[in-house]
């Protein structure tokens, strides 16, 4: 089902309609995994729900966007809006959650390819102040192992961004792998034990399974916070799921900015506040200025660019902008160490897309402030 | 120390001065980093201020450079960050007069009421000879290139037992962003940071925020402690103005070589989309700017000598 602004668009009176509408934008199917993977594997099959959790430092209102058109109507339900997104002659319709207006839930039962396409559009665009989540690796396999939840599979994306053009041996370079099933635990199990690739297991997804033998859902979600739904139909366990991710990513992100660096007024004073993050890196950086050369790299993902100063043989400290939100960071960087300054009233986003992108392009082994990032 | 750069461009190292290297050591040590002492965060102290005036029970004045505080121990230090080889000893005096009920208005701790303090000197070892003669009376605290080590005594037992052997810096890496830079800073040091303030308001302006080349990102102290020093609005009146002096006359600077300006433009007008060649183009501008600093006299006295820029 896909709804154009010809019709009459759903008012959506009650979040229960709001409900039972993302209901009906779920296939009914039997939980058949084998089924599932003979569709298409990462984009979900045709008309299935797909829901993007949306970061938002602007609220819920879509501001011109040049990048592509974008209408939005509202509902009845205040939180509630209807999104039209259209670039190069392809549409889509998003139903659009702003229950929380700093992480905006995204549902739509289009085509994941060409939703995939219009979303990173939307994103991108600069009038407005969004971003994808991202989430490491250790927090998707925290969602995955929750009460209720099933852990049935997960992917492995992991491509080195920082080797020296001129080499050719290498650990490992490149790693994309799929695994789905009720086996998949084992499995990874079994790639953990592998020194050869425990730098290299970041997860590009997890797949769970909520629900019991009558009412249930798989869902795949992706690091970059997409989900899709991959067999069952309750909407209940997948908006479940939705808002665990979400509610997950917002305690992270708090605690992110509770600790920029700044100022505040305590009757009167002026206090300094706020404190350096530490990435801890298992992987030496061998050349420290080839690493800042490829951090800095605007074309890459950590979309960062700066001015670096050499402290040290064994140090740089770069000035930088994160070029998604215009907010400045400090980075200092040691061979095992990356100290990382938000500035306040900074985005906690730009934390999180440095730590999650370097676990997918440097070392999946990469710590938080010495501890797996859960531990925040 | 030659670095080299993207773009094959070469820059001498830029050296923070040694008060922002001394603000960013302390401070350091109130935090818990991996490669950096945390001395002080250990006995449970806190960052409480930065250049605070405080009025003495003589009625004299003091601005200390930091005040720390820990709740664990009702216990503050009062810390005087000395980078050069000169001490005011008539500024000693005044923090002779300055009492635990002066000090406790302004920071905060569960029992104000029972905080103790001790007065610290904090200085660098090449310049540590020529302080230590001037000051008999306060306990100090001596970074040199691998040791941190103490003279005299705190009144403090926790702090004399902490500091009572040289702390080994060996394998460290001390802090530099918590105090971004100060007025004593050169030019080209601080160049860093007004640039990168530029890019930042460039980017912004696609999401409404003021242009790089409004007035306003200078004169108001809300956008310059956003754009340019996050610590900003901690400063005293005195510093915060000359401070704002010192970003203008690089902003100044900026805005008459015509590559740099052009890239800003085209950074504000490209809205955030195709911003690569801009952005490449000012990192290379950038870099060429900060050479040309490092071979000017100050920044001050050239402005004044072209005031239209």
């Amino acid at each position: 089902m896909s709804l154009e602004f010809t019709l009459p668009p759903p008012k959506f009176k009650s979040r229960k309609g709001f409900m039972d509408f993302l209901g009906d934008l779920v296939t009914e199917t039997v939980e058949e995994e084998v089924e599932a993977e003979t569709i298409e594997e990462t984009r979900g099959r045709p008309r299935e729900l797909k829901t993007y959790i949306m970061e938002s430092n602007n609220g819920a209102k879509i501001q011109n966007v040049t990048s592509l058109i974008a209408s939005q109507l509202p509902t009845d339900l205040p939180e509630v809006s209807i999104l039209r997104l259209e670039y190069a002659g392809r549409s889509a319709m998003f139903y659009m959650d702003a229950i929380d207006t700093r992480f905006l839930v995204l549902y739509t039962n289009d085509l994941a390819d060409v939703t995939d396409v219009l979303y990173n559009r939307l994103v991108q665009s600069t009038s407005n102040k969004f971003d994808k989540i991202w989430l490491p690796t250790e927090m998707l396999d925290t969602i995955s192992h929750l009460s209720g939840n099933i852990f049935r599979g997960f992917g492995l994306m992991f491509d080195d961004l920082f080797i020296p053009e001129e080499r050719e041996e290498q650990p490992i370079h490149e790693l994309t792998m799929s695994v789905t099933g009720s086996s998949s635990a084992e499995a990874l199990e079994a790639l953990n034990q592998r020194e050869k690739l425990r730098r290299s297991l970041s997860r590009s997804m997890i797949r769970v399974r909520r629900g019991n033998t009558t009412s249930f859902v798989t869902d795949e979600l992706r690091f970059t916070g997409r989900l899709i739904t991959k067999s069952g139909a309750s909407v209940d366990d997948h908006v479940s799921l939705v808002e665990t991710t979400r509610t997950t990513y917002r305690n992270l992100i708090e605690k992110v900015e509770k600790n920029s660096i700044g100022t505040k007024r305590v009757e009167g004073r002026t206090q300094v506040e706020g404190q350096a993050f530490e990435l801890t890196l298992e992987r030496q950086i061998e050349d420290l200025d080839l690493f800042a050369d490829r951090l800095l790299t605007p074309d890459l993902p950590f979309r960062l660019w700066g001015l670096r100063n050499e402290v040290s043989k064994d140090a740089r400290h770069i000035v930088a902008v994160d070029l998604h939100t215009g907010d400045p960071l400090d980075l200092e960087i040691t061979p095992s160490l990356i100290r990382v300054y938000i500035h306040q009233e900074s985005c906690g986003n730009t934390l999180l897309r440095l730590y999650t992108n370097l676990q997918h392009a440097f070392d999946s082994a990469i710590r938080f402030n010495g501890e797996k990032i859960g531990a925040v | 120390m030659h670095l080299t750069l993207q773009y094959g461009l070469m820059v001498k190292k830029l050296e923070p001065c040694n008060h922002t290297k001394l603000m960013n050591y302390i401070i350091g040590m109130c935090k818990k980093h991996k490669d950096w002492v945390s001395v002080l965060a250990d006995l449970g102290y806190e960052l409480q201020l930065i250049e605070q005036q405080i009025r003495t029970s003589s009625e004299d004045t003091v601005k200390p450079d930091i005040v720390v505080a820990s709740n664990r121990l009702l216990h503050s230090v009062v810390f005087e960050c000395k980078g050069g080889i000169t001490l005011d000893v008539e500024q000693l005096k005044r923090y002779s007069s300055l009492s635990s009920d002066n000090l406790r208005r302004w920071i905060t701790v569960f029992t104000p009421e029972s905080i103790q303090f001790d007065v610290c000197i904090g200085d660098l070892e090449e310049n540590h000879h020529f302080i230590a003669r001037m000051n008999r009376e306060f306990p100090m605290i001596t970074f040199a290139n691998d040791k941190i080590f103490k003279t005299g005594e705190f009144k403090l037992n926790q702090l004399n037992a902490a500091f009572k052997e040289p702390i080994s810096l060996k394998g460290k890496i001390a802090p530099l962003s918590y105090y971004s830079f100060c007025e004593e800073d050169k030019d080209d040091y601080i160049a860093l940071f007004v640039l990168r303030g530029l890019v930042s308001v460039a980017i912004k302006n696609a999401k409404g925020g003021p242009s790089a080349f409004e007035e306003s990102i200078i004169t108001r102290d809300d956008l310059v402690k956003l754009i340019f020093n996050p610590v900003f609005d901690a400063l005293s009146r005195e510093h915060q103005a000359r401070l704002k002096a010192k970003i203008k006359d690089v902003i100044r600077l900026v805005m008459t070589r015509e590559e740099m300006k052009g890239a800003l433009e085209a950074i504000e007008e490209a809205k955030g989309y195709k911003i690569s060649r801009p952005l490449e183009k000012f990192l290379k501008e950038a870099y060429q700017f900060i050479s040309f600093l490092q071979t000017q006299r100050p920044l001050t006295e050239f402005v004044k000598q072209n005031p239209d820029g």
